[in-house]
């Protein structure tokens, strides 16, 4: 079989991720499979943004054979075991949190109940999971060289986006793949439907025999030349805009790194903190129709404090929503061309490497692609719309009514018809694992994906829970003080205190000795620089 | 879910399903001292006590943790042995060959491209034998347990073939002395409400029984859920066509063989399959074919001539059966569980299966307050995916089959014997071999959305759901690759001088070790739970 030809458009992380996963899971065990090539603009903007991930991020660097240390050190990498959301449910400085680990009883986990019948002293969170109280210690996951005796703490990293995708580009050249610095400005279309060829400013004409469109909002060649359509999501989550500040440790360190990344609601949106070795990145993910942009500004800066006062800020733009079909004829979307969520739970990176780890699977072998995208895109689209679930309900547990923003989504037209009947039927018992297998509830109508996606396939779009399981679920709900009424009402208002297990409690007492801070990790095994506590 | 109020349930019928349904729900939703149920189970005086030999898989072990049994004790008690595998034999040509499905294999990670690479080798080991040890060590009639404590790396994973008379017996004995309240006593009638809910069964002995929760574990008569509130019965013998087994047991005093096999056996005769269960004092046989194509006598007569002559004198029974399943497990206030709430041949041991399922969904399900119906709905839909998740895997044994020489070996392959979901697949995976993306959202290509039967509940319409939870990419490879899956497009593909197929270095390691750390299974059994010794 010879090797297809693949040429991946846009050279951000998304578009070196696909080249450099796809080279190295389609050319294994001496066999070639795909000869992969990487288009990017020469003039595309650099400047480094922040990125957290989820653990998925270590199948990737596993795939490609990337090391961990290395890795961390040229991306100016950081450890995150955890989101903490602050001022979710009232806006007064309230947080929980949603770690990676969490510890289950067995055979059967009854933690969920077991805190609903409690008297809440104890959050939910700390009951079954070390990471709460490991991340507000500020430790590192992982001891520096000795090797981690009881159950590893699961973790995934924060990251200069820009950073990544120059050392994969480094990576990938070494490897084989051809990277072209050029502009795309045509592409030839076939009767079918299909791209031959697209060229370039500087007179080149590059074949392949898929096109990988990684061209972000610009949508290059899914959208501008194929005219696939967008399916708008704006009515669930209204965030369409942030506002961006880099915090550089030269200017102000806090004295810390924090392992997790803080979420913080304000007026009109939220604000990202996610610490890398070298600064911190801020972002005020707000509804345009809230708040005005110089509002936004003056908001994060103000959240921030006086020390960024001189600091420079940017805006970017998105929309939320999906491609109708993000492969169409032998062109497959990956990265915002395909879809994009606000980064809430930190599933930007994933939905990129989640295209590109499918389309490896789905490799097309033979000329009739359609059977491989009509999976790919159905895939695709329930990953898509359980991640869209998931962050609604961060939204619309909230109890916050201080600002306009906060009055709207709570509305019922803003809560997505499958999380609604999800939450109602939670009402009848609390979520538990069989409720993540086919999540189809009473009630809730059966809305075939947008488009159809595929001639046949007029199916709703299905949670697999292949992402977000009830105990994901449950961090979330328990930690916005989810049926606290309604326990009340069930088991009365004299109940007893939360339990929490002699093998978590053994785990906190010996984690000082045992794991070092997380600045010390980094600046001993990641090249992390000393910096001056501000 | 409500407060402290103690919910009553009654199970009607004491097989191993009831006894199960009993033993589970006591002790998970009793848990912690705190007694959230009152159990209780009718049984007949009059039931036929015939032991028969049953396989399981490994999901037991759950059902044996949470109601706190101990392993060695248990398979004590039960005439239990160890079932690392089935073997299928005759099932593609009928001519003697085989191939395992075994329990455990390499995973091999970050990509796993065993399967690809296989198919495109020239075959020389099964594929089986290229990534797991249990082929070989089931040859070698090997226990996967040592004799001491365990120091062989990774557990190989197992599930037991046991006596389901004795193992309902001892979960009788144990939920019974944990406060489960046993009814020696017939049922003579049911009390249905006007709502629909069962307000009592009477008895013979003239008692009324009330509950807020029936469980039906009456078997085929399906008394509650069929002959009390009428609940229709979904036919799936279009796919599965076997309707009948006739089984005989051949115990050690009469015949041992010198060994037992750590594995089901299931080979292929000319109308069916037959069943081989090793127990710790028997095997259990059990011919399971299709009535139209082979009458009862002769049936027996095939059974007796597959098994030898020391197989004249025995005894044997026919048992029926009909392929389907309930169109709603849970009605009202009355749940299904077992033979009542559908049945599927025994070919991959999911009988038990099913029933230990819908009772760790019951739990999981249990309604503490007044409104059941939205606990029915997602129970419903559960069971009805697994259910077709079973019926298409097993389905996929028969319709890969390239024997054709009986005429029920040529009706099997007819396209409408297949179901269309295992269709769109085989389909998919002549252009793709099975990957992990695949189980998840089984939705293929050409595939009919076609709705559960009844509709399963009102708002329900949605096909069912395989979301790949029982088998998996390694089971559907076990079958599909010993079944020689696409044998001659890759021979054509790839030509004549492919290379030759070889065993993954882990399972290989573990095969050079293993007859030192591992004993012979009857061996094990002797030694360990005190089976005889037999001549």
């Amino acid at each position: 079989m010879t090797a297809k030809k693949v040429l991946v458009v846009g050279g951000g992380s998304a578009g070196w991720s696909a080249a450099a996963y796809l080279n190295a899971a389609l050319n294994r065990d001496g066999e070639k499979t795909a000869a992969i090539s990487l288009l990017e603009s020469p003039d595309a903007p650099r400047i480094g943004v922040g990125d957290a991930t989820i653990p998925n991020i270590n199948h990737i660097l596993s795939v490609i054979g990337i090391d961990e240390r290395e890795f961390m050190a040229n991306v100016d990498g950081t450890f995150k075991q955890s989101i903490r959301y602050v001022s979710w449910l009232e806006g007064r400085g309230e947080s929980y949190h949603h770690p990676f680990s969490r510890y289950r009883r067995m055979p059967v986990d009854t933690s969920g109940r077991d805190w609903l019948m409690s008297d809440r002293s104890i959050p939910f969170m700390e009951t079954v999971s070390a990471q709460p109280v490991i991340c507000e210690m500020g430790l590192a996951p992982k001891p520096l060289n000795s090797v981690e005796t009881s159950e590893p703490l699961i973790y995934a990293f924060h990251l200069n986006a820009i950073k990544f995708a120059d050392y994969l580009c480094r990576h990938s050249k070494a490897r084989g793949i051809t990277h072209y610095q050029d502009d795309l400005i045509d592409a030839e279309i076939d009767e079918r439907g299909n791209i031959n060829a697209i060229l370039t400013r500087s007179g080149r004409r590059i074949e392949a025999d898929l096109f990988i469109d990684s061209t972000g909002f610009a949508s290059l060649l899914i959208e501008k030349k194929l005219g696939v359509g967008f399916t708008d999501c704006a009515q669930y989550l209204l965030c369409d805009r942030a506002v961006t500040i880099h915090v550089p440790y030269e200017q102000h360190y806090p004295g810390y790194v924090l392992p997790y990344t803080t979420a913080t609601a304000l007026s009109a949106g939220w604000v990202w903190d996610i610490p890398l070795q070298n600064a911190r990145s801020l972002g005020y993910v707000h509804c345009s129709s809230f708040i005005s942009e110089e509002d936004a500004e003056r908001e994060l800066r103000s959240f921030e404090g006086a020390h960024v006062e001189k600091l420079p800020s940017r805006i970017e733009k998105f929309r939320v929503g999906m491609r109708e079909k993000a492969w169409a004829g032998n062109c497959i979307a990956i990265g915002p061309a395909g879809g994009f969520i606000e980064p809430l739970e930190s599933t930007g990176l994933y939905l990129s490497h989640l295209a590109s780890v499918v389309l490896a699977e789905y490799f097309p072998r033979d000329d009739d692609m359609a059977p491989m995208a009509m999976r790919f895109n159905r895939i695709m689209a329930n990953r898509y719309y359980e991640i869209l679930d998931f962050i609604n309900m961060h939204y619309c547990l909230s109890r916050r009514s201080d600002s306009e923003f906060w009055r709207e989504i709570r509305k019922p037209a803003r809560v997505t018809d499958r999380l609604r009947a999800k939450l109602n039927y939670w009402q009848t018992k609390p979520p538990s694992s069989s409720d993540f297998e086919d999540q189809f509830f009473p009630g809730q109508p059966d809305c075939p994906l947008a488009s159809g996606g595929h001639p046949g396939d007029h199916r709703s779009p299905i949670d697999t829970g292949a992402l977000w399981n009830h105990e994901s679920y449950e961090a979330i709900l328990y930690g916005m003080d989810w049926l606290n009424a309604e326990s009340t009402a069930w088991f009365g208002s004299s109940r007893p205190p939360p339990h929490m297990s002699p093998h978590l409690l053994e785990r906190l007492r010996s984690a000082p000795a045992r794991l070092p801070l997380h600045d010390v990790w980094l600046q001993q095994a990641a090249g992390m620089g000393r910096y001056v506590r501000s | 879910m409500s407060g402290p109020e103690r919910k009553k349930v009654l199970i009607v019928g004491g097989g191993s399903s009831g006894w199960i349904a009993a033993a589970y729900l006591d002790a998970a939703l009793n848990r912690n001292g705190s007694k959230t149920v009152d159990i209780g189970l009718v049984e007949s005086p009059d039931i036929p006590r015939i032991g028969v030999g049953e396989a399981t898989i490994p999901s037991i072990k759950h059902i044996l943790a949470v109601i706190g049994i101990e392993e060695r004790e248990f398979m004590r008690r039960v005439d239990g042995t160890f079932k690392q595998s089935i073997k299928f034999t005759n099932w593609l040509h009928g001519g003697g060959e085989h191939y395992y499905h075994a329990f455990a294999r390499i995973l091999p990670t970050p990509v796993d491209t065993t399967g690809p690479r296989w198919l495109k080798s020239d075959r020389s080991m099964p594929f089986m034998n290229t990534v797991s040890a249990q082929p070989v060590l089931c040859d070698m009639n090997i226990a996967p347990q040592m004799l001491g404590s365990w120091d062989f790396g990774p557990p190989l994973t197992y599930a037991f073939h046991m006596n389901a008379l004795k193992f309902a017996d001892y979960l009788c004995e144990l939920a019974t002395a944990r406060g489960v309240e046993h009814h020696l006593d017939h049922v003579t009638n049911v009390d249905v409400a006007e709502t629909g809910q069962i307000s009592a069964v009477n008895t013979k002995g003239g008692r009324k029984l009330e509950a807020d929760l029936f469980i039906d574990c009456t078997g085929f008569a399906a008394l509650l859920i069929e002959k009390a509130l009428g609940i229709g019965f979904v036919d799936c013998s279009q796919w599965l066509l076997c309707d009948r087994a006739v089984i005989m047991n051949v115990p050690y005093e009469q015949h041992y063989p010198g060994y037992v096999r750590p594995y089901t056996t299931a080979t292929a005769l000319s109308s069916g399959w037959v069943w081989e269960i090793p127990l710790q004092d028997r095997r259990s046989l059990g011919y399971v074919h299709s009535g139209a194509f082979i009458g009862a006598e002769e049936a027996e007569r095939e059974l007796r001539a597959f098994e030898g002559p020391h197989a004249a004198e025995l005894d044997s029974r026919v048992v029926r059966f009909k392929v389907g399943h309930r169109a709603k497990a849970w009605a009202g206030n009355c749940i299904a569980v077992g033979l009542a709430g559908g049945f599927i041949e025994p070919l991959e041991s999911t009988g038990l299966y099913l029933s230990d399922l819908a009772t760790v969904m019951l739990s999981e399900h249990f309604p503490w307050g007044e409104d059941m119906a939205p606990l029915a709905f997602r129970f419903n839909r559960i069971m009805a995916n697994r259910f077709y998740e079973i019926l298409d895997f097993i389905n996929m044994h028969y319709c890969m089959s390239r024997r054709g020489d009986s005429e029920f070996w040529q009706e099997v392959v007819r396209p409408e014997h297949i179901t269309d979901r295992l269709a769109a697949k085989l389909d998919f995976w002549r252009r793709k071999p099975p990957s992990n993306i695949d189980f998840e959202d089984q939705f293929f290509p050409w595939q009919h959305d076609t709705p559960l039967p009844t509709a399963g509940i009102a708002g329900d319409h949605r096909a069912p759901v395989d979301t790949g939870r029982l088998f998996t990419r390694s089971s559907y490879e076990a079958v599909l690759y010993g079944m020689d899956f696409m044998s001659e497009e890759y021979r054509r593909q790839y030509g004549t001088s492919r290379p030759r197929s070889s065993m993954h270095r882990q399972v290989a390691e573990r095969l050079s070790l293993a007859p030192q750390k591992l004993p012979a299974h009857d061996v094990w059994l002797q030694r360990v739970l005190g089976m005889p010794r037999y001549g």
